[in-house]
């Protein structure tokens, strides 16, 4: 599952479940966390050929390995990652 | 609407007069007939402000296009580089319109304090073990709060709120979405670091908080 998700499901207090502890979730980023990582807008910049090539059926995980792992780290991203492929996947159906 | 390859989007865009319009008719019918597919899990195409967003991104989008057409380099469809844009610029909008009006500080109540860590997981905790375990909870939040500037630590909570996005955070922080996230990418990086010199593995830390 994605990181930055569960990081986000650390729950606020209107649950009667006590609140996971955001430290927690930190380190479980950190067990992934990497030297160089890209940034959001660099990641924006090879979206486009990631989503097209992992439509194709070409192992992106292999070959766009910075992108899959800042996908895996950041929820925004991986949301417009989500919107692309929609539609992306809509003009393959028409 | 004749399909036009890269090359011909790009000398269509980069012409005057009618063919230049006529490129960016096109791509604007294109990019409103996408946000739909793009929205789809939290604004319906059917919802009355549907179309002003939609209309906001298209115009955005064909803008920030003109700006940076020579950074498209060819490595994808010429359109697809264009959705992507479009879905960048419809998402910033959709998050920041969602979360101008909640209020931090109500986000932020009871996410300082965290509960104490459980120690059920140890089906017999001995006195040691429980004085081991609580002696290590110490050291990890004594090497996080050492680790971590103030304001990586309002981020991380911040973001650990259900649901708040990259470009809120920062925008309460006064930064920007790369920065932050190289904001945190530091803080992570220095964790990573100081616990490996610490000796302690990330399996142990993360065991204290379970």
């Amino acid at each position: 599952m994605n990181r930055i998700t569960k990081l986000l499901r650390s729950i606020f207090s209107r649950r009667t479940q006590p609140a996971q502890d955001w430290r927690r979730d930190l380190l479980e980023m950190v067990r992934s966390t990497d030297e160089v990582e890209l940034s959001c807008d660099e990641v924006l910049a090879l979206l486009a050929e990631y989503t097209e090539r992992e439509q194709r059926g070409e192992d992106v995980h292999q070959l766009m390995p910075l992108v899959a792992a800042h996908l895996e780290r950041c929820r925004d991203c991986l949301e417009e990652y989500q919107a692309l492929h929609r539609i992306l996947g809509a003009q393959l159906s028409t | 609407m004749n399909k036009r390859s890269n090359d011909q989007w790009l000398a269509d865009l980069s012409a005057s007069g009618e063919v230049q319009a006529a490129a960016l008719g096109d791509l604007r019918a294109l990019i409103l007939a996408s946000l739909p597919y793009a929205l789809s899990p939290w604004l319906s195409s059917s919802d009355p402000r549907f179309v002003s967003l939609a209309e906001e991104v298209a115009q955005e989008t064909l803008l920030r296009v003109l700006d940076h057409l020579s950074e498209f380099q060819g490595r994808s469809q010429f359109t697809t580089w264009v959705h992507t844009i479009a879905v960048r610029q419809a998402l910033t909008e959709l998050r920041r319109k969602r979360w101008e009006n909640i209020s931090l500080e109500e986000l932020l109540e009871n996410q300082e304090n965290p509960p104490p860590a459980r120690l059920t997981a140890d089906p017999s905790p001995s006195p040691e073990r429980l004085t081991e375990k609580a002696e290590l909870a110490r050291r990890v939040r004594r090497i996080i709060a050492e680790e971590l500037s103030e304001k990586q630590r309002r981020a991380l909570i911040a973001l650990a709120v259900q649901g708040m996005p990259m470009e809120e955070a920062a925008r309460r922080l006064g930064t920007n979405r790369n920065a932050l996230y190289k904001l945190l990418h530091d803080a992570r990086l220095r964790l990573k670091q100081r616990l490996a010199a610490e000796g302690v593995s990330i399996s142990e830390a993360l065991d204290v908080f379970s």
